[in-house]
Protein backbone atom coordinates (compact mmCIF):
# COMPACT_ATOMS: atom_id res chain seq x y z
CA UNK A 1 0.00 0.00 0.00
CA UNK A 2 1.51 3.33 -0.99
CA UNK A 3 1.82 6.44 1.18
CA UNK A 4 -1.08 8.27 -0.53
CA UNK A 5 -3.50 5.38 0.12
CA UNK A 6 -2.47 5.16 3.77
CA UNK A 7 -2.94 8.93 4.14
CA UNK A 8 -6.39 8.69 2.53
CA UNK A 9 -7.48 5.95 4.94
CA UNK A 10 -6.08 7.84 7.94
CA UNK A 11 -7.85 11.06 6.88
CA UNK A 12 -11.19 9.25 6.69
CA UNK A 13 -10.99 7.65 10.14
CA UNK A 14 -13.86 8.89 12.29
CA UNK A 15 -11.56 10.11 15.04
CA UNK A 16 -9.43 12.05 12.54
CA UNK A 17 -12.57 13.53 10.91
CA UNK A 18 -13.81 14.73 14.30
CA UNK A 19 -10.39 16.20 15.08
CA UNK A 20 -10.27 17.97 11.69
CA UNK A 21 -13.72 19.38 12.32
CA UNK A 22 -12.98 20.41 15.88
CA UNK A 23 -10.13 22.64 14.74
CA UNK A 24 -11.62 23.39 11.30
CA UNK A 25 -8.62 21.93 9.46
CA UNK A 26 -10.01 20.85 6.09
CA UNK A 27 -13.34 20.10 7.79
CA UNK A 28 -16.00 17.78 6.41
CA UNK A 29 -19.54 19.12 6.45
CA UNK A 30 -21.26 15.78 7.07
CA UNK A 31 -20.01 12.59 8.72
CA UNK A 32 -20.41 8.95 7.62
CA UNK A 33 -23.11 6.87 9.41
CA UNK A 34 -22.01 4.35 12.03
CA UNK A 35 -23.63 1.29 10.44
CA UNK A 36 -23.82 0.14 6.85
CA UNK A 37 -27.63 -0.03 6.64
CA UNK A 38 -30.34 2.44 7.69
CA UNK A 39 -31.40 5.70 6.09
CA UNK A 40 -30.49 9.39 6.13
CA UNK A 41 -32.86 12.33 6.54
CA UNK A 42 -32.73 16.10 6.50
CA UNK A 43 -34.16 17.90 9.58
CA UNK A 44 -37.14 19.57 7.90
CA UNK A 45 -38.98 22.58 9.31
CA UNK A 46 -42.76 22.59 9.77
CA UNK A 47 -45.06 25.47 10.64
CA UNK A 48 -48.74 25.16 11.54
CA UNK A 49 -48.95 28.36 13.57
CA UNK A 50 -51.54 31.10 12.87
CA UNK A 51 -53.50 29.09 10.32
CA UNK A 52 -50.38 28.17 8.37
CA UNK A 53 -49.95 24.56 7.31
CA UNK A 54 -47.16 22.29 6.12
CA UNK A 55 -47.19 19.18 3.98
CA UNK A 56 -44.51 16.74 2.99
CA UNK A 57 -44.56 14.56 -0.08
CA UNK A 58 -42.82 11.22 0.45
CA UNK A 59 -42.00 9.00 -2.49
CA UNK A 60 -41.36 5.29 -2.24
CA UNK A 61 -37.55 5.24 -2.34
CA UNK A 62 -37.33 1.71 -3.75
CA UNK A 63 -39.24 2.84 -6.84
CA UNK A 64 -36.45 5.33 -7.48
CA UNK A 65 -33.56 2.86 -7.47
CA UNK A 66 -34.60 -0.80 -7.24
CA UNK A 67 -36.71 -1.24 -10.34
CA UNK A 68 -36.06 -4.96 -10.59
CA UNK A 69 -36.44 -5.93 -6.91
CA UNK A 70 -39.47 -6.50 -4.73
CA UNK A 71 -38.50 -4.44 -1.70
CA UNK A 72 -40.99 -3.61 1.04
CA UNK A 73 -40.75 -0.17 2.51
CA UNK A 74 -42.14 1.82 5.41
CA UNK A 75 -41.28 5.23 6.77
CA UNK A 76 -40.98 6.71 10.24
CA UNK A 77 -41.96 10.33 10.81
CA UNK A 78 -40.37 11.80 13.95
CA UNK A 79 -41.55 15.29 14.89
CA UNK A 80 -40.03 17.70 17.42
CA UNK A 81 -41.44 20.98 18.72
CA UNK A 82 -39.46 24.25 18.82
CA UNK A 83 -37.91 23.25 22.17
CA UNK A 84 -36.62 19.98 20.77
CA UNK A 85 -39.16 17.74 22.52
CA UNK A 86 -40.39 14.79 20.48
CA UNK A 87 -44.13 15.31 20.00
CA UNK A 88 -45.02 12.69 17.43
CA UNK A 89 -43.73 9.41 16.04
CA UNK A 90 -45.71 7.69 13.32
CA UNK A 91 -45.11 4.83 10.91
CA UNK A 92 -46.54 4.57 7.41
CA UNK A 93 -46.34 1.79 4.84
CA UNK A 94 -45.52 3.11 1.42
CA UNK A 95 -46.15 0.98 -1.62
CA UNK A 96 -43.97 0.81 -4.69
CA UNK A 97 -44.72 3.55 -7.26
CA UNK A 98 -46.79 5.48 -4.72
CA UNK A 99 -46.36 8.77 -2.94
CA UNK A 100 -47.63 9.72 0.47
CA UNK A 101 -48.75 13.22 1.33
CA UNK A 102 -48.40 14.06 5.03
CA UNK A 103 -50.56 17.01 6.11
CA UNK A 104 -49.22 18.34 9.40
CA UNK A 105 -52.43 20.01 10.51
CA UNK A 106 -54.23 16.67 10.11
CA UNK A 107 -51.64 15.11 12.43
CA UNK A 108 -53.01 17.27 15.25
CA UNK A 109 -50.13 19.74 15.04
CA UNK A 110 -52.28 22.84 14.63
CA UNK A 111 -50.55 25.92 16.09
CA UNK A 112 -47.28 24.02 16.47
CA UNK A 113 -43.90 24.64 14.87
CA UNK A 114 -40.70 22.63 14.88
CA UNK A 115 -38.67 20.19 12.82
CA UNK A 116 -39.00 16.58 11.70
CA UNK A 117 -37.18 13.61 10.22
CA UNK A 118 -38.42 11.08 7.66
CA UNK A 119 -36.54 7.77 7.75
CA UNK A 120 -37.29 5.03 5.22
CA UNK A 121 -36.84 1.38 6.20
CA UNK A 122 -36.30 -1.17 3.46
CA UNK A 123 -36.69 -4.94 3.59
CA UNK A 124 -33.37 -5.24 1.76
CA UNK A 125 -30.32 -2.94 1.82
CA UNK A 126 -28.00 -5.29 -0.09
CA UNK A 127 -27.55 -3.17 -3.18
CA UNK A 128 -27.00 0.04 -1.22
CA UNK A 129 -24.48 -1.71 1.04
CA UNK A 130 -22.66 -3.17 -1.96
CA UNK A 131 -22.15 0.40 -3.21
CA UNK A 132 -21.30 1.72 0.31
CA UNK A 133 -24.22 4.11 -0.10
CA UNK A 134 -27.29 5.20 1.89
CA UNK A 135 -30.70 6.36 0.79
CA UNK A 136 -31.39 9.97 1.72
CA UNK A 137 -34.74 11.71 2.25
CA UNK A 138 -34.13 15.07 0.62
CA UNK A 139 -37.65 15.57 -0.58
CA UNK A 140 -40.16 18.27 -0.90
CA UNK A 141 -41.87 20.18 1.86
CA UNK A 142 -44.57 22.77 1.18
CA UNK A 143 -45.86 25.64 3.30
CA UNK A 144 -49.12 27.48 3.04
CA UNK A 145 -50.80 30.50 4.61
CA UNK A 146 -54.55 30.39 5.18
CA UNK A 147 -55.53 31.64 1.73
CA UNK A 148 -52.38 30.99 -0.27
CA UNK A 149 -51.13 28.22 -2.50
CA UNK A 150 -48.49 25.71 -1.40
CA UNK A 151 -44.97 27.14 -1.52
CA UNK A 152 -42.53 24.29 -2.18
CA UNK A 153 -38.97 23.90 -0.94
CA UNK A 154 -36.62 20.96 -1.22
CA UNK A 155 -34.41 19.63 1.58
CA UNK A 156 -31.79 21.95 3.02
CA UNK A 157 -29.10 19.34 3.64
CA UNK A 158 -28.18 16.11 5.38
CA UNK A 159 -28.92 15.82 9.09
CA UNK A 160 -29.27 12.41 10.77
CA UNK A 161 -29.07 8.65 10.20
CA UNK A 162 -31.21 5.91 11.71
CA UNK A 163 -31.62 2.16 11.38
CA UNK A 164 -35.06 0.64 11.91
CA UNK A 165 -34.36 -0.52 15.45
CA UNK A 166 -31.53 1.86 16.24
CA UNK A 167 -31.34 5.39 17.58
CA UNK A 168 -31.03 8.64 15.66
CA UNK A 169 -27.39 9.60 15.02
CA UNK A 170 -26.34 13.03 13.85
CA UNK A 171 -24.21 13.34 10.72
CA UNK A 172 -23.77 17.09 11.09
CA UNK A 173 -20.25 18.31 11.78
CA UNK A 174 -19.56 20.76 14.56
CA UNK A 175 -16.45 22.61 15.55
CA UNK A 176 -14.92 24.28 18.56
CA UNK A 177 -14.51 27.29 16.28
CA UNK A 178 -17.36 29.20 14.65
CA UNK A 179 -18.05 29.20 10.95
CA UNK A 180 -19.78 31.96 9.01
CA UNK A 181 -22.33 31.55 6.26
CA UNK A 182 -23.83 34.39 4.20
CA UNK A 183 -26.70 33.30 1.95
CA UNK A 184 -26.22 34.65 -1.57
CA UNK A 185 -29.56 36.42 -1.61
CA UNK A 186 -30.61 39.99 -0.97
CA UNK A 187 -33.16 40.92 1.69
CA UNK A 188 -33.71 44.30 0.05
CA UNK A 189 -37.13 43.43 -1.42
CA UNK A 190 -38.80 42.76 1.96
CA UNK A 191 -38.92 44.37 5.37
CA UNK A 192 -40.22 41.30 7.24
CA UNK A 193 -38.17 38.15 7.03
CA UNK A 194 -37.00 35.20 9.14
CA UNK A 195 -34.00 32.93 9.16
CA UNK A 196 -34.99 29.52 10.47
CA UNK A 197 -32.31 27.33 12.01
CA UNK A 198 -32.48 24.00 13.78
CA UNK A 199 -29.96 21.85 15.59
CA UNK A 200 -29.80 18.25 14.34
CA UNK A 201 -26.87 17.45 16.65
CA UNK A 202 -26.75 16.12 20.22
CA UNK A 203 -24.68 19.08 21.40
CA UNK A 204 -25.76 22.55 22.43
CA UNK A 205 -24.76 24.91 19.63
CA UNK A 206 -24.55 28.70 19.54
CA UNK A 207 -26.15 30.43 16.57
CA UNK A 208 -25.81 34.13 15.87
CA UNK A 209 -27.61 35.92 13.06
CA UNK A 210 -26.41 39.38 12.02
CA UNK A 211 -28.30 41.60 9.63
CA UNK A 212 -26.44 44.24 7.62
CA UNK A 213 -27.39 47.06 5.26
CA UNK A 214 -25.86 47.54 1.79
CA UNK A 215 -22.76 49.24 3.29
CA UNK A 216 -22.26 46.36 5.78
CA UNK A 217 -23.42 48.46 8.68
CA UNK A 218 -24.82 46.16 11.37
CA UNK A 219 -28.57 46.67 11.76
CA UNK A 220 -29.38 43.95 14.27
CA UNK A 221 -27.99 40.74 15.69
CA UNK A 222 -29.64 37.92 17.61
CA UNK A 223 -27.98 35.07 19.47
CA UNK A 224 -29.53 31.80 20.55
CA UNK A 225 -28.20 28.65 22.13
CA UNK A 226 -29.91 25.71 20.46
CA UNK A 227 -30.25 22.45 22.34
CA UNK A 228 -30.56 19.03 20.69
CA UNK A 229 -33.28 19.02 17.98
CA UNK A 230 -34.38 22.54 18.90
CA UNK A 231 -35.57 24.99 16.22
CA UNK A 232 -35.46 28.77 16.35
CA UNK A 233 -37.06 31.33 14.08
CA UNK A 234 -34.90 34.46 13.96
CA UNK A 235 -37.42 37.11 12.83
CA UNK A 236 -36.50 40.61 11.71
CA UNK A 237 -38.23 43.74 10.52
CA UNK A 238 -36.02 46.20 8.67
CA UNK A 239 -36.37 48.38 5.59
CA UNK A 240 -32.59 48.53 5.04
CA UNK A 241 -31.57 44.89 5.42
CA UNK A 242 -29.55 43.42 2.54
CA UNK A 243 -27.18 40.80 3.96
CA UNK A 244 -27.66 38.13 6.62
CA UNK A 245 -24.73 36.35 8.25
CA UNK A 246 -25.11 33.14 10.24
CA UNK A 247 -22.35 32.19 12.62
CA UNK A 248 -22.37 28.84 14.43
CA UNK A 249 -20.47 25.86 15.82
CA UNK A 250 -22.30 23.83 13.19
CA UNK A 251 -19.77 23.83 10.39
CA UNK A 252 -22.26 24.13 7.56
CA UNK A 253 -25.09 26.11 9.10
CA UNK A 254 -27.36 27.03 6.22
CA UNK A 255 -30.64 28.71 7.15
CA UNK A 256 -34.10 28.36 5.72
CA UNK A 257 -35.24 31.84 4.70
CA UNK A 258 -38.82 33.07 4.90
CA UNK A 259 -39.56 36.34 3.12
CA UNK A 260 -42.91 37.95 3.87
CA UNK A 261 -44.49 39.84 1.00
CA UNK A 262 -47.74 41.76 0.73
CA UNK A 263 -49.86 38.75 -0.28
CA UNK A 264 -47.90 35.77 1.00
CA UNK A 265 -44.55 34.33 2.06
CA UNK A 266 -41.79 32.61 0.15
CA UNK A 267 -39.72 29.82 1.71
CA UNK A 268 -36.32 28.93 0.35
CA UNK A 269 -33.11 27.41 1.59
CA UNK A 270 -30.34 29.95 1.91
CA UNK B 1 -15.77 32.85 -14.52
CA UNK B 2 -18.70 32.16 -12.20
CA UNK B 3 -21.39 29.57 -12.83
CA UNK B 4 -24.24 30.72 -15.07
CA UNK B 5 -27.42 32.31 -13.80
CA UNK B 6 -30.55 33.09 -15.79
CA UNK B 7 -33.81 34.98 -15.94
CA UNK B 8 -37.04 33.01 -15.63
CA UNK B 9 -39.17 34.65 -18.32
CA UNK B 10 -42.88 33.96 -18.23
CA UNK B 11 -45.72 34.20 -20.73
CA UNK B 12 -47.69 36.22 -18.13
CA UNK B 13 -46.20 39.64 -18.81
CA UNK B 14 -47.25 40.94 -15.40
CA UNK B 15 -44.45 38.75 -13.99
CA UNK B 16 -40.86 39.93 -13.90
CA UNK B 17 -37.59 38.15 -13.23
CA UNK B 18 -34.35 39.06 -11.51
CA UNK B 19 -31.05 37.62 -10.28
CA UNK B 20 -29.18 38.60 -7.09
CA UNK B 21 -25.43 38.52 -7.79
CA UNK B 22 -22.66 38.40 -5.20
CA UNK B 23 -18.95 39.21 -5.47
CA UNK B 24 -18.14 36.86 -2.59
CA UNK B 25 -18.98 33.22 -1.74
CA UNK B 26 -21.45 32.14 0.94
CA UNK B 27 -18.65 30.68 3.04
CA UNK B 28 -14.91 30.20 2.90
CA UNK B 29 -15.22 26.90 4.68
CA UNK B 30 -13.42 24.70 2.19
CA UNK B 31 -12.22 27.13 -0.42
CA UNK B 32 -10.62 30.49 0.18
CA UNK B 33 -11.82 33.34 -1.99
CA UNK B 34 -10.74 36.92 -1.66
CA UNK B 35 -13.63 39.08 -2.76
CA UNK B 36 -12.81 41.43 -5.63
CA UNK B 37 -14.46 43.62 -8.25
CA UNK B 38 -16.04 41.50 -10.96
CA UNK B 39 -17.56 42.17 -14.35
CA UNK B 40 -21.19 41.18 -14.96
CA UNK B 41 -21.83 39.66 -18.37
CA UNK B 42 -25.18 38.98 -19.99
CA UNK B 43 -25.50 36.85 -23.08
CA UNK B 44 -27.96 35.05 -25.29
CA UNK B 45 -27.82 32.88 -28.38
CA UNK B 46 -29.36 34.14 -31.63
CA UNK B 47 -29.15 30.56 -32.96
CA UNK B 48 -25.83 31.14 -34.70
CA UNK B 49 -23.65 32.97 -32.20
CA UNK B 50 -23.52 34.18 -28.61
CA UNK B 51 -24.41 37.86 -28.24
CA UNK B 52 -22.97 39.37 -25.08
CA UNK B 53 -23.14 42.59 -23.15
CA UNK B 54 -20.97 43.83 -20.32
CA UNK B 55 -23.36 45.10 -17.64
CA UNK B 56 -20.66 46.77 -15.56
CA UNK B 57 -18.92 45.97 -12.34
CA UNK B 58 -20.04 44.43 -9.09
CA UNK B 59 -17.78 45.85 -6.38
CA UNK B 60 -15.92 43.62 -3.93
CA UNK B 61 -17.94 42.55 -0.88
CA UNK B 62 -21.15 43.68 -2.48
CA UNK B 63 -24.32 42.52 -4.13
CA UNK B 64 -26.22 43.63 -7.26
CA UNK B 65 -29.73 42.75 -8.30
CA UNK B 66 -30.30 42.71 -12.05
CA UNK B 67 -33.84 42.77 -13.39
CA UNK B 68 -34.58 41.39 -16.82
CA UNK B 69 -36.66 44.43 -17.76
CA UNK B 70 -33.62 46.69 -17.20
CA UNK B 71 -31.47 44.95 -19.83
CA UNK B 72 -30.81 46.42 -23.28
CA UNK B 73 -33.89 46.24 -25.49
CA UNK B 74 -32.40 43.54 -27.78
CA UNK B 75 -32.04 41.23 -24.73
CA UNK B 76 -35.59 41.59 -23.44
CA UNK B 77 -37.25 38.87 -25.55
CA UNK B 78 -34.30 36.47 -25.44
CA UNK B 79 -33.27 33.65 -23.08
CA UNK B 80 -30.59 35.55 -21.19
CA UNK B 81 -27.80 34.02 -19.10
CA UNK B 82 -25.57 35.91 -16.70
CA UNK B 83 -22.09 35.26 -15.35
CA UNK B 84 -19.42 37.07 -13.34
CA UNK B 85 -15.80 37.26 -14.41
CA UNK B 86 -12.43 38.90 -13.69
CA UNK B 87 -12.29 39.75 -17.38
CA UNK B 88 -14.20 42.57 -19.02
CA UNK B 89 -14.93 40.54 -22.15
CA UNK B 90 -16.11 36.95 -22.46
CA UNK B 91 -16.51 34.86 -25.55
CA UNK B 92 -18.58 31.89 -24.47
CA UNK B 93 -17.52 29.78 -27.44
CA UNK B 94 -13.84 30.07 -26.51
CA UNK B 95 -13.85 30.22 -22.74
CA UNK B 96 -11.39 27.76 -21.25
CA UNK B 97 -12.73 25.53 -18.52
CA UNK B 98 -9.70 26.22 -16.30
CA UNK B 99 -10.86 29.84 -16.11
CA UNK B 100 -13.67 28.66 -13.86
CA UNK B 101 -11.41 27.41 -11.09
CA UNK B 102 -11.32 30.76 -9.30
CA UNK B 103 -15.05 30.41 -8.61
CA UNK B 104 -15.08 26.83 -7.44
CA UNK B 105 -16.64 26.89 -4.03
CA UNK B 106 -18.45 24.62 -1.62
CA UNK B 107 -21.34 25.10 -1.62
CA UNK B 108 -21.49 26.40 -5.20
CA UNK B 109 -21.38 30.15 -5.95
CA UNK B 110 -25.09 30.83 -6.24
CA UNK B 111 -27.51 33.52 -7.24
CA UNK B 112 -31.01 34.12 -6.02
CA UNK B 113 -33.12 33.51 -9.12
CA UNK B 114 -36.48 35.14 -8.73
CA UNK B 115 -39.90 35.54 -10.31
CA UNK B 116 -41.56 38.78 -9.24
CA UNK B 117 -45.37 38.84 -9.09
CA UNK B 118 -47.92 41.53 -8.40
CA UNK B 119 -47.70 41.33 -4.63
CA UNK B 120 -45.10 38.65 -3.87
CA UNK B 121 -41.98 37.09 -5.31
CA UNK B 122 -40.69 33.54 -5.30
CA UNK B 123 -37.13 32.42 -5.74
CA UNK B 124 -34.54 29.71 -5.31
CA UNK B 125 -30.78 29.60 -4.87
CA UNK B 126 -29.47 28.40 -8.19
CA UNK B 127 -26.64 28.14 -10.64
CA UNK B 128 -25.69 26.21 -13.76
CA UNK B 129 -22.21 24.71 -13.39
CA UNK B 130 -19.80 25.78 -16.16
CA UNK B 131 -19.09 22.14 -16.87
CA UNK B 132 -22.60 21.92 -18.40
CA UNK B 133 -21.23 23.85 -21.40
CA UNK B 134 -19.44 20.79 -22.72
CA UNK B 135 -21.17 17.85 -21.04
CA UNK B 136 -23.57 15.47 -22.73
CA UNK B 137 -26.46 15.84 -20.31
CA UNK B 138 -29.73 13.99 -19.94
CA UNK B 139 -32.77 14.50 -17.75
CA UNK B 140 -34.77 12.51 -15.18
CA UNK B 141 -36.73 14.86 -12.95
CA UNK B 142 -39.42 13.48 -10.61
CA UNK B 143 -41.66 16.22 -9.28
CA UNK B 144 -44.60 16.31 -6.87
CA UNK B 145 -44.52 20.12 -7.02
CA UNK B 146 -47.79 20.88 -8.72
CA UNK B 147 -51.18 21.80 -7.33
CA UNK B 148 -54.56 20.75 -8.62
CA UNK B 149 -56.55 23.36 -6.69
CA UNK B 150 -58.94 25.45 -8.73
CA UNK B 151 -57.35 28.56 -10.24
CA UNK B 152 -53.76 27.36 -9.76
CA UNK B 153 -51.57 27.18 -12.85
CA UNK B 154 -48.53 24.89 -12.89
CA UNK B 155 -45.50 25.39 -15.11
CA UNK B 156 -42.37 23.45 -16.00
CA UNK B 157 -39.12 25.27 -16.86
CA UNK B 158 -36.17 23.51 -18.41
CA UNK B 159 -33.11 25.74 -18.58
CA UNK B 160 -30.42 24.56 -20.97
CA UNK B 161 -27.10 26.10 -21.96
CA UNK B 162 -24.44 24.63 -24.26
CA UNK B 163 -21.21 26.01 -25.65
CA UNK B 164 -22.51 25.48 -29.19
CA UNK B 165 -24.80 28.51 -29.82
CA UNK B 166 -27.18 26.58 -32.09
CA UNK B 167 -30.72 26.17 -30.77
CA UNK B 168 -31.30 22.47 -31.19
CA UNK B 169 -34.77 21.01 -30.68
CA UNK B 170 -35.11 18.00 -28.37
CA UNK B 171 -37.97 16.05 -26.84
CA UNK B 172 -38.85 15.77 -23.18
CA UNK B 173 -41.21 12.91 -22.31
CA UNK B 174 -43.59 13.15 -19.37
CA UNK B 175 -44.59 10.05 -17.38
CA UNK B 176 -46.74 9.26 -14.38
CA UNK B 177 -45.59 6.95 -11.58
CA UNK B 178 -47.18 3.98 -13.34
CA UNK B 179 -44.62 4.64 -16.08
CA UNK B 180 -47.35 5.60 -18.55
CA UNK B 181 -46.48 8.41 -20.92
CA UNK B 182 -48.82 11.35 -20.33
CA UNK B 183 -47.24 13.99 -22.52
CA UNK B 184 -44.31 15.17 -24.57
CA UNK B 185 -42.88 18.66 -25.12
CA UNK B 186 -40.30 20.12 -27.50
CA UNK B 187 -37.45 22.01 -25.85
CA UNK B 188 -34.50 23.90 -27.31
CA UNK B 189 -30.89 24.10 -26.21
CA UNK B 190 -29.61 27.50 -25.01
CA UNK B 191 -33.11 28.44 -23.95
CA UNK B 192 -35.34 29.05 -20.97
CA UNK B 193 -38.05 26.54 -21.98
CA UNK B 194 -41.44 27.07 -20.35
CA UNK B 195 -44.60 24.90 -20.46
CA UNK B 196 -48.00 25.15 -18.84
CA UNK B 197 -48.64 21.74 -17.27
CA UNK B 198 -52.34 22.16 -16.55
CA UNK B 199 -53.32 20.75 -19.94
CA UNK B 200 -51.60 17.44 -19.25
CA UNK B 201 -51.99 17.15 -15.49
CA UNK B 202 -54.53 14.71 -14.21
CA UNK B 203 -56.08 15.16 -10.77
CA UNK B 204 -54.99 11.61 -9.90
CA UNK B 205 -51.29 12.18 -10.54
CA UNK B 206 -49.22 12.75 -7.41
CA UNK B 207 -45.89 12.81 -9.16
CA UNK B 208 -44.77 13.32 -12.72
CA UNK B 209 -41.47 12.39 -14.29
CA UNK B 210 -39.76 14.41 -17.02
CA UNK B 211 -37.13 12.57 -19.05
CA UNK B 212 -34.86 13.23 -21.98
CA UNK B 213 -31.93 11.14 -23.16
CA UNK B 214 -30.97 13.83 -25.68
CA UNK B 215 -30.25 16.87 -23.51
CA UNK B 216 -30.68 17.98 -19.92
CA UNK B 217 -30.67 21.18 -17.94
CA UNK B 218 -32.13 22.64 -14.78
CA UNK B 219 -35.78 21.52 -14.25
CA UNK B 220 -37.87 24.03 -12.29
CA UNK B 221 -41.48 23.90 -11.17
CA UNK B 222 -43.47 27.10 -10.84
CA UNK B 223 -47.06 27.49 -9.63
CA UNK B 224 -49.21 30.60 -9.34
CA UNK B 225 -52.79 31.57 -8.74
CA UNK B 226 -54.65 33.26 -11.57
CA UNK B 227 -53.95 36.78 -10.20
CA UNK B 228 -50.25 36.04 -9.65
CA UNK B 229 -50.65 36.97 -5.99
CA UNK B 230 -49.36 33.63 -4.67
CA UNK B 231 -46.30 32.00 -6.21
CA UNK B 232 -44.12 28.93 -5.69
CA UNK B 233 -40.80 28.01 -7.33
CA UNK B 234 -38.39 25.14 -6.71
CA UNK B 235 -36.17 22.78 -8.66
CA UNK B 236 -35.91 19.03 -8.31
CA UNK B 237 -32.70 17.41 -7.16
CA UNK B 238 -30.84 15.30 -9.70
CA UNK B 239 -31.25 11.58 -8.85
CA UNK B 240 -27.79 11.48 -7.28
CA UNK B 241 -28.94 13.72 -4.42
CA UNK B 242 -31.20 10.99 -3.02
CA UNK B 243 -28.13 8.88 -2.28
CA UNK B 244 -25.65 9.70 0.48
CA UNK B 245 -21.99 8.68 0.16
CA UNK B 246 -20.69 5.63 -1.74
CA UNK B 247 -21.08 5.06 -5.44
CA UNK B 248 -23.85 7.58 -6.03
CA UNK B 249 -23.39 7.59 -9.79
CA UNK B 250 -24.16 3.86 -9.91
CA UNK B 251 -27.73 4.61 -8.76
CA UNK B 252 -28.11 7.70 -10.95
CA UNK B 253 -27.01 5.70 -13.99
CA UNK B 254 -29.40 2.89 -13.10
CA UNK B 255 -32.34 5.25 -12.66
CA UNK B 256 -31.69 7.03 -15.93
CA UNK B 257 -31.24 3.74 -17.81
CA UNK B 258 -34.59 2.57 -16.46
CA UNK B 259 -36.53 5.64 -17.56
CA UNK B 260 -34.82 5.95 -20.93
CA UNK B 261 -35.74 2.42 -22.00
CA UNK B 262 -39.49 2.99 -21.49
Amino acid sequence: MNYEKILKILKSLRFILLLRNFFKIRPVTFLPPRSNDGFVSDFFFFDCENKKNTKFVVTNFSSQVFFDKDIKENIELVVFDLKGNQILNRRYDIEKRKTLEIDFEELGLKNKQGSFFIFHYLSNYEELISQKAYGAERGYVAYKAENGIWNFMHANGIACHKTEKGKIHSLVSTSFLKNKYIPQLSLEDVSEFSLILNNPTFKNVDVEVKIFNKEWKLIENKIKKLKKFQTHIFSFNSQDAVFAEVSSNIIFCRPIVRKSYQSGFDMLHG
Amino acid sequence: MSPFYFFLDHSDKSLNSSVDLFSFPSTNLLTNHASKDLFIHAFYSDGNQWISDNLGIIKRNSQNTIKKKDLNSDFIDESVFICLSDENKISLGDVEIDKISSFEAYPPWRSNIKIIGNSMSTSYQGEIPNSFLDLKLSLVSCSPMFQMDKDVENFFYLVNIQRNPKKIKFKVKIFNLKEEIIGEVDCFTNSINLFNLNKILDRKEKMIIFTSDEYGGIPLYFSKDKNSEFLSLEHTHPPIEHIYMGNRFYFQKKKKAHWFKI
